[in-house]
């Protein structure tokens, strides 16, 4: 174990000496296993140490940020963050860092059995479920894998210290079949924190599966139909809608579509989302954030009304309201911004194939994402797998196909949901129903 | 610092290698400066150092890679070893034995090409130009956010390898962009615009801040009173920008290497055929000096040229890194670009384009007749194991009776990359290199430009409402 705290604390102090308002250190080191499949062998496998540290510094309102993938040099990236906050211009919403607090304990972070298999092992149970993707001839198999083991700190002058050591498995399994002149494609994503939620072979027959039922792909007619969203996908678009609409930082900006909808009714009463960042075992869960501020479970829509919004210290400062511990950086030299952890939306009362077959036209969409461009609210998106149902049967795959819709419409015409739910990754998501949605086809 | 190449040198030839082994030590020095003011504040103001180096070992025929954020020479041995123990770990696993062309070795220095090395620069003058951009962006009150965007990246990569390449290549990247999201009640619009070179400081003095703020701003503001987007297979007219992104998404993935290598691409074994109408040539220049995706050597020491990927509607060329160049027996076309020492080296673009035709932008929308007529780009995607893609406009017009008509708001496209060169039924004439941007793939990014003429295609599916 890689001790990052110390030197994380040594350049936080070393901040302070320099007479600044406020510090905060980030570090992040991963000790990472890759292996990278093509054409069914391994065509790619690494051995290598990711992460480094990052600082911000606050002088009064002024805000520099540095990172250096070297804690060796941290000195140096305090420096940097020092000067640069020296001339940046000020941000008068800034209110503060966070303080110091209490964190709860989080179960299934890190797995002993994960974090002690050896390079060997991985790339053994790895190529079974490669071995599964192709069950016959005709399949070609590609897939990726990355087991990570390691620890992230944050500290700040203000007291808080916060560590969390972390184990985590994740990639792909890609399934292609030709028959025919014709080609069909699945994929399977592969994630946990623990060995056990490690099933290569699982994912690689599932991939097979999906790639079979994808041959003989058609372009549909353009029109107005309902769209069913399986449980990947209605996870996928309704934390992507809800992580633009319920994100403080765009309602502090007048930037959400839900700005001004906290007790409004957004969606059907059927539809209740909570994010929990405490799921045991989830890839996003955490007891802090990325600002070391208490991790905190929020419920986002209750029986179709939002109740919620997610923040940060930041969005939280300018918004008056409580800081929901939802701060998640994309690199050691960016600026915390809300984002979802783990959402768990509430199971309906139909079964999948009711919603199939009572639907008599429409796309029932797998693995995808339907979303907004930006924070715009109209919704255009490609179509990468889907099913055409005519009649309440799936009749083919499509192909060539969009979809257009608005994120207002897509939340309100919800009409069904399912019992059954996926838990995976920590989140969970029953599949839904979008009544109507207009839908372009290549014919 | 010219001890590291002796040093790479040195690690390299401590290893006893069998035929058709190879190594290779590529260390990389990146240092980024970004100034990002949104709503008239300091939204960013950062500095990153991005330092290490990256080791690969082919052993048996098999890689193994690993990387070392240390130079010391003792570290660099162990980062090796390690790589050298990932392939041998795999050596059962590989199938076809992994290869590299040992008759190309390259030798070279190219330093960074700037007039202003944005690094002088004092951060004071950086903050003065987003600041002048951002406030122009905000001249009406539906401007809900106007950011401004300054970035320079100055990069070293010093590439050694057991065949006898030394390489040791700067990069500048220079990017300075506008976005604005406009409002209106529950209609929210967002555009973005930028200019990204690979030059110096110098790109930001040619650009006029104030103009490309304002530009951006009414862009969005327009938007508001824009019409709904249009819905279903119709013939288009693309804007250079939108040329650059469709030619990149649609067609130069699926040519690279590693894709038909693994028959994850629907080009592969379409060389010598016909792949699009006759009068379309689809080109990469990494060459063209000063554009973002411009750079002397790739990531592996490979001299980069110009390719040509479609002439007359013939595909001709992949993209090649040197295992991929190898494996198919052709020559290394300088493709093997890695975003960091984290990452290897992958087939990729650098600036794309499709060439110039004969017909003015009237004739075009004559041909088109009705239609939409589609501006600046916010991006795509392709998927080309099954030749499909995706790709997204800022706004557009409507067509109609070979006119360009009312503005429409946002929209997206898909198609298939088999048929779409072959649905072109004109071709502008003038060549626009018009978007800068960045493009993703297995994880790294990497800068590019895209662009071409005005273009017009028939049977595009638009996700419009």
């Amino acid at each position: 174990m890689v001790d990052i705290l110390s030197p994380a604390k040594r350049g936080m102090e070393y901040g302070l000496s320099l007479g600044v308002d406020q510090v905060e250190v980030c570090a992040v080191n991963l000790s990472q296993f890759r292996v990278e499949v093509r054409n069914a062998h391994v065509t790619g496998s690494d051995i290598l140490e990711v992460g480094g540290a990052g600082v911000r510094i606050y002088i009064g309102h002024s805000l520099g940020i540095a990172s250096t993938t070297r804690l060796k040099e941290l000195k140096g990236a305090v420096e940097k963050a020092y000067h640069l906050a020296k001339g940046a211009p000020a941000d008068p919403y800034f209110k503060s860092l966070p303080g110091p607090s209490e964190y709860g304990g989080v179960r299934g972070l890190y797995s002993r059995k994960l974090a002690a298999l050896t390079f060997e092992e991985l790339t053994e149970r790895f190529m079974e479920g490669i071995e599964a993707a192709s069950p016959e001839s005709g399949f070609t198999v590609s897939g990726n894998l990355v087991r990570a083991v390691g620890e992230s700190a944050v500290v700040n002058s203000l007291g808080v210290e916060a560590l969390v050591r972390e184990t985590a498995i994740s990639g792909n399994i890609s399934s292609k079949i030709e028959k025919n002149g014709d080609m069909g494609l699945g994929g399977e994503p592969i994630m946990g924190r623990s060995l056990e939620e490690f099933d290569p072979v699982r994912a690689g027959g599932k991939a097979a599966e999906t790639a079979r039922s994808h041959l003989g792909a058609k372009k549909v007619t353009t029109g107005t139909m309902a769209v069913i969203l399986d449980f990947r996908t209605a996870r996928n678009s309704l934390g992507g809608v809800l992580d633009l609409g319920a994100n403080g930082l765009n309602v502090a900006l007048g930037t959400s579509f839900l700005s001004d909808s906290i007790g409004a009714r957004i969606a059907p009463s059927d539809l209740s989302v909570i994010d929990d960042p405490h799921t045991p075992g989830g890839l996003s869960s955490c007891p802090f954030d990325d600002e070391g501020a208490p991790s905190t479970r929020v419920e986002i829509v209750e029986k179709g009304i939002l109740k919620s919004f997610i923040t940060d210290s930041y969005s939280a400062g300018r918004l008056g309201i409580p800081n929901t511990g939802h701060a998640s950086r994309s690199s050691l030299t960016s600026k915390p911004v809300p984002s979802l952890t783990n959402i768990h939306v509430a199971p309906g009362n139909w079964k999948l194939e009711e919603l199939i077959s009572g639907t008599q036209r429409g796309v029932l969409l797998e693995n995808s994402r339907l979303g907004p461009q930006g924070v715009s609210t109209n919704v255009s998106s490609m179509v990468d797998r889907g099913l055409y149902i005519e009649k309440g049967e799936v009749v083919h795959p499509v192909k060539n196909t969009m979809i257009g819709t608005t994120v207002f419409d897509l939340l309100a015409n919800i009409d069904a949901i399912t019992k059954e739910t996926l838990k995976e990754g920590g989140s969970v998501s029953p599949a839904l129903r979008i009544s109507k949605i207009r839908v372009a086809g290549g014919l | 610092m010219e001890d590291l190449m002796d040093r790479a040198c040195r690690v390299v030839e401590h290893f006893a290698l069998e035929k058709g082994d190879f190594l290779d030590v590529r260390f990389f020095l990146g240092e980024a400066t970004t100034v990002n003011i949104r709503n008239g504040d300091a939204e960013h103001v950062s500095n990153e150092s991005n330092v290490g180096a990256a080791l690969r070992a082919l052993i048996g025929g098999a890689w193994g890679f690993s990387t070392s954020k240390s130079f010391e020479e003792k570290d660099l041995l162990v980062a090796m070893e390690t790589a050298v123990g990932a392939a041998r770990a795999v050596r059962k696993h590989i199938g076809e034995k992994g290869t590299v062309p040992d008759k190309y070795v390259y030798k070279g220095t190219a330093p960074l090409k700037v007039k202003i090395d944005p690094r002088e620069i004092p951060l004071e003058d950086k903050i003065k130009v987003a600041v002048e951009l951002e406030k122009n962006i905000r001249k009406d009150e539906r401007i809900k956010v106007s950011q401004a965007s300054l970035t320079d990246i100055v990069q070293r990569e010093i590439i050694v390898n057991s065949l006898g390449t030394e390489v040791d290549v700067s990069n500048c990247y220079v990017r300075v962009g506008g976005n604005a999201t406009a409002r209106e009640g529950t209609l929210i619009q967002n555009v973005s615009d930028s200019v990204g070179t690979s030059r110096g400081w110098e790109t930001v003095e040619e650009v006029d801040p104030a103009e490309l703020g304002a530009r951006v701003g009414s862009r969005a503001v327009a938007l508001l009173s824009a019409s709904s987007p249009p819905s279903g297979r119709m013939n288009l007219i693309m804007d250079p920008t939108l040329v650059g992104v469709f030619i990149h998404e649609a067609f130069g993935h699926a040519a690279e290497a590693d894709g038909i290598l693994s028959n994850m691409s629907v080009l592969r074994g379409k060389i010598g055929k016909q792949v699009g109408v006759s009068g379309i040539s689809v080109v990469d220049d990494p060459t063209i000096e000063g554009l973002r995706g411009s750079y002397p050597y790739d990531s592996e020491g490979t001299k980069t040229r110009r390719r040509v990927i479609v002439k007359d509607g013939i595909l001709r060329e992949y993209f090649q890194s040197l295992e991929t160049a190898a494996k198919m027996g052709v020559e290394p076309n300088g493709a093997g670009r890695a975003m960091d020492f984290n990452f290897k080296p992958i087939p990729r673009m650098g600036n794309t384009f499709i060439e110039g035709g004969n017909l003015s932008f009237e004739e075009l929308c004559q041909e088109v007749k009705e239609g939409a007529y589609l501006v600046k780009s916010y991006g795509g995607y392709v998927n080309p194991a099954i030749g499909q893609f995706y790709f997204s406009a800022q706004e557009g017009y409507l067509i109609k009776d070979g006119k360009v008509g009312p503005l429409t708001q946002n929209v997206s496209m898909s198609g298939l990359t088999l048929e779409v060169l072959s649905n072109i039924i004109g071709t502008g004439k003038e060549v626009k290199m018009a978007f800068p941007g960045t493009c993703g793939k297995a994880g790294q990014s990497a800068p590019v430009t895209g662009g071409g003429p005005h273009l017009a295609v028939a049977h595009v599916v638009v996700g419009g409402r």
